[in-house]
């Protein structure tokens, strides 16, 4: 392992009288994608709202290549810029067409002339295939459309790192493809990405490592293929045969529920 | 007589111009006319046709003005002649366009003629009003309420709205944003100004404080005073819309903005801020409409606007006072329903496109 872009160490963080992470601590490298999971309330996704300082943790350490940015002195607008967000539900900014959701940022933020960040945001609509969606508005878009907007807003400020709030757990079955398609495409390209899903396809296919987290701490880590065949801990065991019934592989329980109509 | 008669006959022209083209679509939505290509080059040839008319009705009216003294009988006349020609050429015109039969042809063209005539009719009848050839005193307090009101109303109504508005966003931002004592600085201005009436505020500033003015000539004074409490009056109003409407957006926008590297004060100027005041424009038609009106309270003081213009024209006789607060009130709905409802019923329905404001 060379320079870890990203050090999370010791994370705790609690909501009044409610202790939600309970001393998380994983490595980022670049170029490098990590799935964390684990059931709701578990705290996925206040690690993220503590990594780009939305909710700062109360104690631990962050490093941003080797910056630590939970010390008071950071610029935390400057140190937003550096981690792209995408949110569950979209957060598209609703007034706005989708060119100039994707465009603010540069405009307002990195100070682009009205020509250049057109310009970089259809490049980087077009990585996520929606150029010719560019003039309308969120709300005329389907719910996959606009997450790959919200993709495309990340990536435009062209950040070290992306953090992905469950991406694809707001959406309808169908449009989830096309959402994880373009994840897909963007692990693929080498862009350094920390994801919160439930999605096992997209973990397997592109993961280096998963995390599963359970009442804010990490119970179990490893590769794709770990969790796949032996999971160690009882709890995780759990939580995959729930998946499973979920995502398809329910004959078990159709064939259980078969012989108690027989009985 | 002459330039009555032409100015009546071109009016009414122009004003059937787009009332032909807005039937015509009306009637084609009705219909379901399949491809809307069609009838796009067909709304073309409509317009073409509309033009004819025009033309014809101009013609029409210059000729009947030298012939015909009597303004009731070249009314008719002008009215039936428009009717017949129209009848005639918009049969010639749908027959060769549209390739309709001629009784097809006359039942389009006649259920259009039908509205024009009506429609026409009452515009000839309102402008023969305010014109003054019918009723001439309707005319007489109309010019006379527009002459010394009209400006004075407009003058309070838009300066205290914008001192409202000014006022109104501060108050808002200070509640929603700002801290403990901000929040009940706002909320205490808020909750003082909505209890005390309208016309208690105007006495107070101008009587109560002669001297808050003092740089302005008297009858200014008078005028300030009720711009400074309608305005005063109207930011307490407009804080409760504006809070209502910031508190409305989504938090998410506001973390999403964050998220993007935008400090608070540009995630508001640029994210909250345009939304806000979208999602507010049908609430503040409203009370653009409260405004316009309470601003007859001027008059109590003895300021120049349309009601109190309309006090002095209708003080000779009872009569005279309900013709005259007649008119004053026509002329208030006219100011007030086009306000509402292009930016509160309309607004409300673009903002639904947008998927904001909600149900």
């Amino acid at each position: 392992m060379g320079e870890q872009l990203l050090r999370i160490i010791d994370v705790w963080k609690s909501y009044e009288n409610l202790q939600v992470l309970k001393g998380v601590s994983l490595d980022l490298a670049e170029r490098d994608v990590k799935v964390i999971f684990g059931p709701s309330g578990s705290g996925k996704s206040t690690l993220l709202r503590c990594i780009n300082m939305l909710n700062p943790p109360d104690k631990g350490e962050i490093y941003l290549r080797g910056n630590n940015i939970t010390t008071p002195k950071v610029n935390l607008n400057v140190l937003r810029t550096r981690i792209g967000m995408v949110f569950q539900h979209f957060n598209l900014f609703a007034h706005l067409k989708a060119i100039d959701n994707v465009s603010i940022g540069l405009r307002r933020v990195k100070k682009f002339s009205k020509q250049e960040a057109h310009e970089k945001a259809l490049e980087a609509l077009n990585r996520v295939k929606l150029v010719e969606w560019a003039d309308h508005y969120p709300a005329q878009l389907s719910g996959g459309q606009q997450q790959r907007v919200g993709i495309a807003r990340a990536l435009a400020m062209e950040p070290d790192v992306i953090l992905f709030d469950e991406p694809t757990s707001a959406l309808d079955p169908e449009l989830i493809g096309e959402v994880l398609q373009v994840m897909l495409d963007l692990a693929k390209a080498g862009t350094t990405m920390l994801v919160v899903t439930h999605e096992m396809g997209f973990a397997r296919a592109v993961a280096s490592e998963m995390i599963f987290i359970d009442k804010g701490i990490i119970i179990e880590r490893g590769t794709p293929n770990h969790f796949s065949v032996s999971p160690e801990s009882d709890r995780v065991k759990l939580f995959l045969t729930q998946l499973d019934v979920l995502y398809g592989s329910h004959k078990k329980l159709l064939n259980d529920t078969e012989e108690e109509e027989k009985i | 007589m002459l330039f009555q008669n032409l100015g009546l006959g071109i009016i009414s022209s122009v004003l059937i111009f787009p009332v032909t083209i807005y039937i015509i679509r009306w009637y084609s939505k009705r219909k379901n006319f399949p491809s809307n290509q069609l009838w796009d080059t067909s709304f073309k040839t409509a317009i073409k046709s509309s033009l004819i008319w025009l033309i014809m009705n101009i013609f029409i009216a210059i000729l009947f003005s030298f012939l015909i003294e009597d303004i009731a009988i070249y009314f008719l006349i002008h009215v039936s002649v428009c009717l017949i020609c129209n009848i005639i050429v918009g049969i010639i015109i749908v027959q060769n366009f549209y390739r309709k039969r001629i009784r097809e042809s006359f039942n389009f063209v006649f259920i259009i003629q039908l509205f024009l005539f009506g429609v026409s009719f009452l515009f000839g009848f309102i402008f023969a009003i305010v014109d003054g050839l019918i009723f001439p005193q309707i005319s007489n307090a109309l010019f006379f309420i527009l002459e010394f009101g009209l400006r004075y109303t407009l003058f309070i109504t838009v300066l205290s709205l914008f001192f409202g508005f000014v006022l109104g966003l501060t108050l808002a931002i200070m509640r929603v944003y700002g801290g403990k004592e901000l929040y009940w600085l706002g909320s205490a201005y808020e909750k003082i100004f909505r209890g005390i009436p309208l016309l208690v505020l105007i006495f107070i500033f101008a009587f109560g404080f002669p001297g808050l003015f003092w740089y302005l000539k008297p009858f200014d004074r008078l005028l300030a005073s009720v711009i400074l409490a309608l305005g005063i009056r109207s930011g307490a109003y407009q804080s409760q819309i504006f809070r209502g409407a910031i508190l409305s957006i989504n938090p998410g926008q506001m973390e999403a903005a964050q998220s993007l590297g935008m400090n608070k004060i540009q995630s508001f100027r640029h994210i909250v801020l345009p939304q806000a005041l979208r999602i507010a424009i049908p609430s503040w038609s409203n009370e653009f409409a409260v405004v316009i009106k309470d601003s007859s309270f001027a008059g109590a003081i003895g300021t120049f606007e349309m009601t109190f213009a309309a006090y002095i024209w209708g003080f000779r006789s009872v009569e005279l006072f309900t013709l005259s607060m007649g008119v004053v009130a026509v002329l208030y709905f006219l100011f007030t329903f086009p306000v509402t409802h292009v930016l509160g019923e309309r607004q409300t329905r673009n903002l639904k496109k947008l998927g904001m404001g909600g149900s």
